[in-house]
């Protein structure tokens, strides 16, 4: 495809984006509450589609259908526990974490633990593991939209070399882009800004991934029973189950409690401005993933149907849209920028919250509110030039990626869920085992597939040495002080709410 | 007075306890869940190659599990 197609086309976005970030930037007041939660006054639409967008990134369009096209229904169970979990989670959790972010004004989860367990530190170690493990998967957004321009022109820019790696010209300029419109979104606004073009980018995304799974289907199959019969005939040994059961676990695990351990989602829990908003934010959620899912996955099983010669999975989606009218190509792609902008300001958003408000004001807490902001606006530069720089390194496949991070963010769960219910969780408990899982979770990872021991992936054993830390260290040692409160006054709002 | 602030008493526990029983019914529910999603694909279903096995299962838990926590959001109080 010729790239002044693409370039009009990212213009055209480019413009209704910022001009939404414009009006929102009209209604951005001050403070910290107001930057990073848009002073939790989001309503019900737009608390359900930022949640969507950030949750959904590149990795849906360009990761999940490379891995359904090359390794079959295994995605799909993937994905769909996921969504399983992700609801009974929000279900769960996320009128907790609202009540606690009203009653104690807290901004970021790991502020949320640091108040619970009565303890900085919580709130530094949770803050540091987050930061370390978001930068792969935030530069993933990048890569996948790097991918995806070199993939889909035919023309080719010179690659040259970055501190000894080979970069493709075509490649660099996806990767700036993603980064600068994130910048951009995060930087002008805030939250604000992030979830009015997260509302967009949602609905664009959606819309996109439907008219293209319907062409694909009349195109090449002549209507969606002549791709049953494809698929059925010609290419069962994808509706077949042929994942390794560790490589599934090792995969689904991170992502089943991705909606708790994924700072940039589970802030998501203290925007709403009221129960009805969060109530809605679930629904809206819920139906968003489903279908997004189900079209993301046959669109991967038909790729493999129509007998399009792919190379790499990652490839699958831009060899698709190689073969499919420009007109409707520009705007999947636009629908796959999107994703991986909105996913990347809020990954940015949220990890600039927690680096000035969890870290920089620890540090030095007399800061006042408005370096606060100042800081995080700094910190969100810091993060976007580092992805760029892990981007280019251009590791790995990008599903594995993204589970790698989810897996090293998998150690906090036990102390977010034993942050509500259980009592005899304790400060120790949290740290250690937030410490300890952290450290052998990434060695795992480092040390690669031949040091798995029995075979089990780091996401697994990693789970288990941190609940066993969590249990064992919490029984020897005593509960921080307040922690009977905190769950009381937490409950008693949830009753008082209506949200029982 | 007292009566009343018995009440109040008896109605905050009844509450509270209606609340936990929520919650652990929506933990069995979630323990369930990963025992099917996991448990049924890797005996039963995984060597069909059809669309009707894995996938529309694994689609089926997953609409299952969105009228279950839809039914849970029924009882929220919207007012607020």
């Amino acid at each position: 495809m010729n790239p002044i197609y693409i370039g009009a086309a990212l213009t055209i976005w480019f413009f209704i984006g910022v001009v939404i970030a414009y009006m929102a930037r009209k209604h951005l007041g001050k403070g910290m509450p107001e930057f990073f939660l848009a002073n939790r006054k989001l309503g019900g639409f737009i608390s359900g589609m930022t949640y969507s967008a950030t949750t959904f990134s590149a990795f849906m369009m360009v990761g999940l259908v490379g891995l359904t096209y090359s390794t079959g229904v295994g995605a799909v169970g993937f994905e769909m526990i996921y969504i399983i979990f992700t609801i009974l989670l929000l279900v769960i959790f996320a009128p907790r974490f609202w009540v606690a972010g009203k009653k104690y004004d807290i901004i970021t989860p790991p502020e949320l633990m640091a108040k619970r367990y009565n303890s900085r530190w919580v709130g530094i170690v949770s803050s540091i593991i987050c930061l370390i493990m978001l930068i792969p998967y935030a530069s993933v957004q990048m890569m996948g939209v790097g991918f995806l321009i070199e993939g889909m022109t035919s023309t080719s820019l010179p690659s040259f070399q970055i501190f000894g790696v080979t970069v493709s010209g075509l490649y660099l300029i996806g990767v700036l882009l993603v980064a600068g419109f994130s910048g951009i979104s995060a930087f002008w606004a805030g939250m604000r800004s992030v979830s009015w073009t997260d509302a967009f980018q949602a609905i664009i995304m959606l819309g996109a991934s439907v008219i293209l799974v319907i062409f694909v289907f009349y195109h090449f199959f002549g209507g969606p029973a002549g791709f049953v019969t494809e698929i059925s005939t010609e290419q069962s040994h994808l509706l077949e189950l042929n994942w390794d059961l560790s490589m599934f676990i090792g995969l689904t695990l991170p992502w089943a409690f991705f909606a708790l351990t994924n700072p940039q989602v589970s802030q998501r829990m203290f925007v709403s401005d009221s129960v009805k908003s969060i109530k809605q934010m679930i629904i809206y959620f819920s139906i968003f993933a489903l279908v997004y899912t189900i079209i993301t996955t046959l669109l991967g099983l038909s790729i493999a149907g129509t007998g399009l010669t792919v190379t790499d999975p990652d490839r699958a989606m831009p060899v698709l849209l190689g073969n499919v009218p420009v007109l409707l190509a520009l705007v999947v792609f636009v629908s796959i920028f999107a994703a991986a902008t909105s996913t990347l300001s809020s990954v940015t958003l949220t990890l600039s919250s927690l680096g000035s408000r969890d870290l920089v004001k620890k540090v030095k807490p007399s800061i006042s509110e408005k370096l606060e902001v100042y800081s995080g606006k700094i910190i969100i530069v810091i993060i976007l030039l580092s992805c760029i720089v892990f981007a280019n390194l251009r590791l790995d496949m990008i599903a594995v990626l993204s589970s790698m991070a989810s897996g090293g963010l998998l150690v906090m769960a036990p102390t977010i869920i034993g942050s509500f219910f259980w009592k005899r969780s304790t400060t120790e408990g949290a740290l250690s085992s937030m410490v300890v899982g952290g450290i052998i979770t990434s060695f795992l990872y480092l040390a690669g597939e031949a040091y798995y021991p029995l075979g089990w992936w780091p996401s697994f054993w990693g789970l288990i040495v941190t609940v066993s830390i969590f249990v064992g260290v919490s029984l020897m040692t005593e509960p921080p002080d307040g922690t009977e409160k905190f769950l009381d006054e937490v409950e008693e709002g949830v009753e008082e709410y209506g949200m029982v | 007075m007292n009566t009343a602030y018995s009440n109040s008493v008896h109605e905050t526990r009844l509450v509270t306890i209606g609340d936990r029983m929520k919650i652990r019914t929506l933990g069995m529910i979630a323990l369930i869940m990963a025992i099917l999603s996991v448990g049924v694909p890797y005996t039963i279903l995984g060597d069909i190659g059809r669309i009707w096995a894995s996938y529309l299962y694994w689609t089926i838990l997953t609409v299952l599990t969105i009228v279950i926590g839809f039914i849970h959001l029924r009882g929220w109080d919207d007012k607020r």
